[in-house]
C-alpha cells in the first residue's frame, strides 16, 4: 500500500476512534505533532510501523498517533484500562488489540523489557476484561426529555433515573440523555431531522431501553419509533392520561401518568392565605388545557361556594398577562396549563407561568410538579426525583425481563406537598404553617447551611488562633512579670546589701574559684575593676585570722558547714576592718555545680562598741562594788559601833570606879569582863563583812585552771586585740584540779590581767607582750601573770596589798586586797613583784584538790 | 550638881550591852536610872509622873527613837528627850532637834556631853515642874473664887479701877472693894502686877467692859 494511503487509513481509524471514545466518555486530545517534541520520539516511543502509528506508553495508558510522516493532523488517544472496557464492549478495542499485538512481536528490539511487562498485563488486563463482558453486554438506556437541560425539573428527573440504574447490582446501563427543547424548537420538519440525527447518533449504540418524559417526548418517541429504537419499550412518566387515552398504546409502552390534584393544592394555597376570598384559574385554549380545566372544576367542584372563582381561560397572552398584573393580592390564583390560546398560538405552560408570575401580585399556585421553581409558591405534586426513581425501577425491571405487557400505565404514587421557599419569602410566608412533611425546595441556603464544614474549620482555625494569641499574650505577661519581680528582687538584694554594708562572694566547689559583687571588693578595699580570686583574698586577710578563714571555707566545702567567722582584713588602705563571714553551701542542681555562697558584713564599728561596752561594763561593776561598799559601810559602822560605845562607857566608869576611894573592885571585874565581852562581839562583825566581801557562801568545786585562764582570756579576746596586746598563753598539759569558787578565781584572774593590760597602756603596741603561764608545782598549782608595763614603784610594792590603795585614776584601790583575800580564802597566795625585764609577774598558788581554808 | 533622888532617867536602846554600860556609867554618876530594852515596853511601863528625862537610842527596830518621841508628845508626857545613835545622818539629827531634843549624841557616846546633856535635861524637867505646880496651884486658887471674885478679877487685870467696875456691873464701889479685897487674899497676891501675871498664867482673859467674854483660854 501506499504509504500515503496507508496513513490516511490509520488517521481515519483513529480518528473514528476518537470520535467513538468521546461519545463513551473518553477524552482523546487532538493535537498536532508539531508540538511535540523531537526528543519525545526516539527509544522511548514504539512504532508500530517507522512510517505507522507512534504508540507510546504512559503512565496511565498507551498513547496512540500516527508517525508524522503521515500528516499535519495528529490524533492522540490516550487508551487507558477504564475505558479499554467500555471500548470493548463497543467492539473498538478488538481492532485496538490487534495493534498492540503488531505492536508487542513486531518491532521487539524497540521494546524494553518492562514495556513489554506493562503492555502485556495491560492487554491481558484489557483482554480479560473484554472477555468478561463479551457475555454481560451493557444496555444502552436513551433518555429522551422534552425540555432543555437548564430546567430542574428535568434535570432532577434525569439525574435520579441515572443514579438509580446505576444502582442495580448486576445489570449494565448506558444511559444517554437526549434534551429534545422541544418548548423552543417545535415543528415537524424540526422534529423530523432530529429524530434523523438521533438515529444516526445511536446507530452504533442502539437503544435497547428508551424512557420519555412528560407528553410530547412519548409523542415524539412514538412518531420516530422506528428510526430511534425500534425493538425498545419506552417507559413514560409525567405523561397526561388524557393524551394516553389519545394514542392507542403499544404493550410495551408503559410508565407513570401525571395527575393533577387542585383539591388539595388549593388547600395548601388557603392555609398559606386564611383570608384570601377570590380565586383565579388560569387555563389554556386548547383541547388539553380544557381537558385539565374540567379536572380542576369537578375537583374543586366542593369548595366552589366559598370563593369567588374567576376563569382566565384562553387569552391571548398580552391580556392574559394585562389581567395578571391588575389582581389583587388577596387572590389565590391556581394555574393548571397553558397549551394554546383562543388564537391558536402554541406555549409551553411553563414559560407562560414565568411570565403570569412576574406580572401578577397574587401568589399561583399549580398541581403540576414541573412548574416548581418556575413562580408557583407551591401545590401538591410528585416531585421528580421520586417520579426518575420510580421510571428506573420500572426500566430496570423491564430490562431483567420483565414483559412490559403486564404492566399497566398508572399514576405516581409519590405525591406530596411542596413549596419555594423563595416564594415563601417573596410573600412573607411563614413555613410554620405548612403541613407536615411539606417538601421545601429551593431553600436558600443559609450561609451556615452551605459552608457549614467551611465555617466550623474557619471558627476552629479562628479560636485555636485567639487561643494560641492569647496563651502566648499570657506567656508574654507572665514572662515579664517574672522579669520584672526578678529585676525587683535584684534591686532588693541589692538596695539590702547595700543598706546593710554586706557584700557578696561566691565560691565553686569545683574550681574554687570566687566572684565577689561590687559591693564586696569595696568592703576588701579593691579596685572596682578588680577581680580578685581566692589566693588574693586570703592574702588580704590579717596573717592572724588566715589560718581560721581557709579553715572555714574549706570545711564549708568540703563538709557543707556554714561560715561564720570574724576576721580582720587588711585593706589595700592600709586600714584594718573587722569583716563578719556568713556563708553555706548551696546544692548543685541540673544547671549549676554546687557553690558556696554568702555575705561579708562590716563589724569594725560593732567590734569598737563591743570593746567600750566592755570597759563600761567593768567600770560599773567597779562602781557598783563601791556603792555597795558604801552601802556596807554604814552597816558596819552601826555594827561596830554599838560595841564600842559598850566598851567606851564601861571603860569610862571604871575608870571613875578606880578613882574613887573606895572602889568597887567587883563591879571593876563586870566592868571589864563586860568590855571583852564586846570586843569580841565587834570581831564577830569584821567577821561577817569579810564573808559579806566574799559575796556568796563559796561552794566548793573542782577548778580546771587552764580552762578558767582560757575562758578570761576568750572574754577579753577584744579587749587584748583593741589594744594590740600580744598574748602568749603557756599553760601546762595535766593541770591536776584544786578546789575553789571557780567564780572567784575567775575574778582574780580578770583582775590581775586588767591591771597588766593597763600598766601597758603606755608602751608602743609592739612591745605589749602579755604571758600567761599555769603549771604544777609541789602540792600546788601556779598561775603566772606577766606583763612588759612600767612595773612597780617602790611605794606600790609596799602598800599594794592595802585597802584602798590604788595607782589608777580611778580606781578603787581594793582590787588586789580582794584578790588577795580570795587566794588566801582558797588556801593559797598570791604575790606581785617586778620583773627583770621592766613589767610585773603576778602570781597565785592553789592547794591541789584541797578544801578551802576557813576565814 | 545637886542631885535629885526623885529625879529618873529613863533609857531606851535594844543593844543589851550598850544598855548594861550606860546604866551602869550612870548609876555611877549618882543618877537613877531606868532601862529598858524596847520602846514599846518603855511606853508600857513608863510612869509620866516621874519627874525625869529619857535618852533614845534613834535606829531601833520596832519604834525608833523620833517616833517614840512623838508618841509621847502625842500623849501629853512632856519630858526632855536626849538621842544617841550610831548612825551619823544629817536630815536626822535635824528633825530629832527640831522635835525639840534636848541634844543628839553619836556612838560610841562621850560620857561627859551625855552627863551634861542629862544635866540640862534635869534642869528643863525640874522648871517645867515647877511651873507645872504653879499653875496648878493657881487654878486651884482661881476655882475657889466666886463667879462675881472671878469677873472682879477679870476687869482689875485689864486695868480697870473699881469706880469704873461697879459702873460696868451695876454695883456699888464699896462692893467692888469688897470683891477685890477677897479676891486678892485667895488669889495670893499683893499687886495687881503679880494677879496679872498669874491670871495670864492661867489664860484668863481680861475683860474690858460687859461686853468681853470672859473666858479661861
Amino acid at each position: 500500500m501506499e504509504r500515503n494511503e496507508w496513513g490516511k487509513i490509520i488517521q481515519q481509524a483513529l480518528r473514528s476512534l476518537a470520535l467513538s471514545l468521546e461519545r463513551c466518555g473518553g477524552a482523546p486530545t487532538i493535537s498536532s505533532p508539531a508540538e511535540h517534541k523531537r526528543t519525545e520520539y526516539g527509544s522511548k516511543c514504539l512504532l508500530l510501523d517507522p512510517e505507522g502509528v507512534v504508540a507510546r506508553p504512559m503512565t496511565d495508558g498507551l498513547c496512540l498517533w500516527p508517525h508524522e510522516n503521515f500528516g499535519s493532523t495528529a490524533v492522540k488517544i490516550m487508551v487507558t484500562p477504564a475505558n479499554a472496557a467500555r471500548w470493548l464492549r463497543h467492539g473498538f478495542m478488538n481492532h485496538a488489540a490487534q495493534v498492540l499485538l503488531a505492536i508487542s512481536f513486531r518491532d521487539s528490539r524497540f521494546v524494553s523489557r518492562w514495556r513489554v511487562v506493562v503492555m502485556s498485563i495491560g492487554l491481558a488486563h484489557w483482554v480479560s476484561y473484554g472477555a468478561a463482558d463479551a457475555e454481560e453486554r451493557s444496555r444502552h438506556v436513551l433518555m429522551l426529555d422534552a425540555y432543555n437541560n437548564t430546567l430542574p425539573a428535568p434535570v432532577a428527573f434525569n439525574q435520579a433515573v441515572r443514579n438509580r440504574l446505576r444502582t442495580h447490582p448486576s445489570i449494565k446501563t448506558d444511559a444517554y440523555t437526549e434534551f429534545l427543547d422541544l418548548g423552543r424548537f417545535s415543528g415537524p420538519l424540526h422534529e423530523s431531522r432530529t429524530a434523523h440525527y438521533l438515529a444516526e447518533k445511536y446507530a452504533q449504540a442502539p437503544p435497547d431501553l428508551v424512557m420519555v418524559l412528560a407528553d410530547a417526548s412519548l409523542n415524539f418517541a412514538m412518531k420516530y419509533r422506528e428510526i430511534l429504537a425500534p425493538n425498545a419499550p419506552i417507559v413514560f412518566s409525567n405523561v397526561s392520561p388524557a393524551m394516553l387515552a389519545a394514542i392507542t398504546r403499544p404493550s410495551d409502552v408503559v410508565g407513570f401518568t401525571v395527575s393533577m390534584d387542585f383539591a388539595r393544592t388549593l388547600a395548601l394555597a388557603e392555609r398559606l392565605h386564611p383570608h384570601a376570598r377570590n380565586l383565579v384559574i388560569v387555563n389554556g385554549g386548547t383541547e388539553l388545557d380544557r381537558q385539565w380545566l374540567e379536572t380542576l372544576q369537578d375537583q374543586l367542584k366542593p369548595q366552589a361556594h366559598r370563593f369567588n372563582t374567576q376563569y382566565l381561560t384562553g387569552l391571548p397572552y398580552e391580556e392574559l398577562l394585562a389581567t395578571a398584573s391588575r389582581l389583587p393580592r388577596e387572590t389565590i390564583v391556581i394555574y393548571t396549563t397553558v397549551f394554546g390560546d383562543r388564537t391558536g398560538r402554541q406555549f409551553v405552560p411553563a414559560d407562560v407561568l414565568e411570565d403570569f408570575a412576574k406580572a401578577t401580585a397574587a401568589p399561583i399556585y399549580a398541581a403540576t410538579g414541573s412548574y416548581l421553581g418556575r413562580g408557583i409558591v407551591g401545590g401538591y405534586f410528585e416531585s421528580f426525583e421520586k417520579m426518575g426513581i420510580a421510571a428506573a425501577d420500572l426500566a430496570l425491571e423491564i430490562l431483567t425481563g420483565r414483559d412490559p405487557s403486564t404492566i399497566t400505565p398508572r399514576p405516581g404514587a409519590d405525591y406530596n406537598f411542596a413549596v419555594d421557599a423563595r416564594q415563601l419569602e417573596r410573600w412573607k410566608l411563614s413555613e410554620d404553617v405548612l403541613p407536615t412533611a411539606t417538601e421545601i425546595s429551593f431553600g436558600k441556603p443559609t450561609l451556615w447551611q452551605e459552608h457549614r464544614f467551611l465555617i466550623l474549620s474557619a471558627i476552629a482555625a479562628l479560636s485555636f488562633q485567639s487561643a494560641f494569641i492569647i496563651l502566648v499574650l499570657i506567656q508574654n505577661r507572665r514572662r515579664r512579670e517574672a522579669e520584672r519581680s526578678l529585676k525587683e528582687s535584684e534591686e532588693r538584694m541589692a538596695f539590702a546589701a547595700a543598706s546593710t554594708s554586706a557584700g557578696f562572694w561566691q565560691i565553686e566547689t569545683t574550681d574554687w574559684s570566687l566572684w565577689t559583687s561590687h559591693h564586696c571588693r569595696t568592703l576588701l578595699g579593691f579596685a572596682t575593676g578588680a577581680t580578685p580570686t581566692l589566693e588574693i583574698l586570703l592574702e588580704h586577710v590579717h596573717p592572724e585570722d588566715r589560718d581560721g578563714f581557709a579553715r572555714a571555707v574549706r570545711s564549708a566545702v568540703r563538709h557543707s558547714r556554714p561560715i561564720d567567722f570574724e576576721f580582720r582584713v587588711l585593706r589595700t588602705d592600709e586600714e584594718i576592718r573587722w569583716l563578719a563571714a556568713r556563708g553555706q553551701l548551696r546544692e548543685g542542681d541540673a544547671r549549676r555545680s554546687p557553690c558556696v555562697s554568702g555575705i561579708f558584713v562590716d563589724i569594725t564599728a560593732l567590734k569598737a562598741a563591743e570593746g567600750d561596752a566592755d570597759l563600761q561594763r567593768r567600770q560599773v561593776t567597779h562602781l557598783m562594788r563601791q556603792s555597795m561598799l558604801g552601802e556596807l559601810s554604814g552597816a558596819i559602822a552601826h555594827e561596830l559601833n554599838q560595841p564600842l560605845t559598850a566598851i567606851l562607857s564601861n571603860a569610862e566608869t571604871a575608870q571613875d570606879l578606880l578613882s574613887r576611894k573606895e572602889m568597887d573592885l567587883d563591879q571593876v571585874r563586870d566592868i571589864l569582863n563586860d568590855i571583852i565581852e564586846d570586843d569580841n562581839r565587834a570581831g564577830e562583825v569584821i567577821r561577817r563583812l569579810r564573808r559579806l566581801l566574799r559575796k556568796e557562801e563559796a561552794k566548793p568545786e573542782p577548778i580546771d585552771l587552764n580552762q578558767l585562764v582560757e575562758s578570761t582570756l576568750s572574754l577579753l579576746h577584744g579587749e587584748l586585740v583593741r589594744r594590740k596586746i600580744n598574748v602568749e598563753v603557756a599553760i601546762a598539759a595535766d593541770l591536776p584540779a584544786s578546789l575553789g569558787d571557780s567564780v572567784q578565781l575567775q575574778q582574780v584572774l580578770l583582775n590581775l590581767i586588767m591591771n597588766a593590760i593597763e600598766a601597758m597602756n603606755a608602751e608602743p603596741p609592739l612591745q605589749r607582750e602579755l604571758v600567761i603561764r599555769t603549771r604544777a608545782a609541789a602540792d600546788q598549782i601556779e598561775a603566772t601573770i606577766i606583763d612588759s608595763g612600767h612595773g612597780l614603784t617602790p611605794e606600790a610594792r609596799t602598800q599594794l596589798f592595802q585597802p584602798f590603795f590604788t595607782t589608777k585614776e580611778f580606781g578603787l584601790g581594793l582590787g588586789l586586797s580582794i584578790c588577795s583575800t580570795i587566794i588566801k580564802s582558797h588556801g593559797g597566795k598570791l604575790t606581785v613583784q617586778n620583773n627583770a625585764n621592766g613589767g610585773a609577774i603576778a602570781t597565785f598558788t592553789l592547794p591541789i584538790q584541797l578544801a578551802m581554808a576557813p576565814a | 550638881m545637886t542631885k535629885d533622888s526623885s529625879f529618873v532617867v529613863f533609857l531606851v536602846d535594844d543593844d543589851a550591852n550598850v544598855l548594861k554600860s550606860l546604866t551602869r556609867l550612870l548609876r555611877s554618876k549618882g543618877h537613877e536610872v531606868r532601862a529598858f530594852s524596847s520602846s514599846t515596853e518603855f511606853l508600857a511601863r513608863h510612869d509620866p509622873s516621874v519627874c525625869g528625862c529619857a535618852i533614845l537610842d534613834v535606829s531601833m527596830p520596832d519604834l525608833d527613837g523620833l517616833k517614840l518621841q512623838t508618841a509621847l508628845m502625842a500623849s501629853g508626857v512632856e519630858r526632855p528627850v536626849i538621842f544617841i545613835t550610831g548612825l551619823g545622818d544629817i536630815p536626822v539629827t535635824v528633825r530629832a532637834m527640831r522635835a525639840g531634843a534636848v541634844d543628839f549624841l553619836t556612838k560610841p557616846v562621850n560620857s561627859h556631853q551625855l552627863l551634861a546633856a542629862i544635866e540640862r535635861a534635869m534642869e528643863l524637867e525640874l522648871k517645867a515642874r515647877e511651873s507645872k505646880k504653879e499653875l496648878e496651884v493657881i487654878s486651884r486658887r482661881i476655882s475657889a473664887l466666886t463667879p462675881r471674885e472671878l469677873e472682879v478679877l477679870t476687869y482689875v487685870v485689864a486695868g480697870r479701877l473699881n469706880k469704873q467696875i461697879a459702873a460696868e456691873l451695876g454695883i456699888v464701889e464699896k462692893t467692888i472693894k469688897l470683891h477685890r479685897g477677897r479676891m486678892m487674899r485667895k488669889m495670893g497676891v499683893r499687886t495687881v502686877a503679880d494677879l496679872v501675871r498669874i491670871a495670864e498664867r492661867a489664860g484668863i482673859r481680861p475683860r474690858r467692859n460687859a461686853g468681853d467674854g470672859a473666858d479661861r483660854t
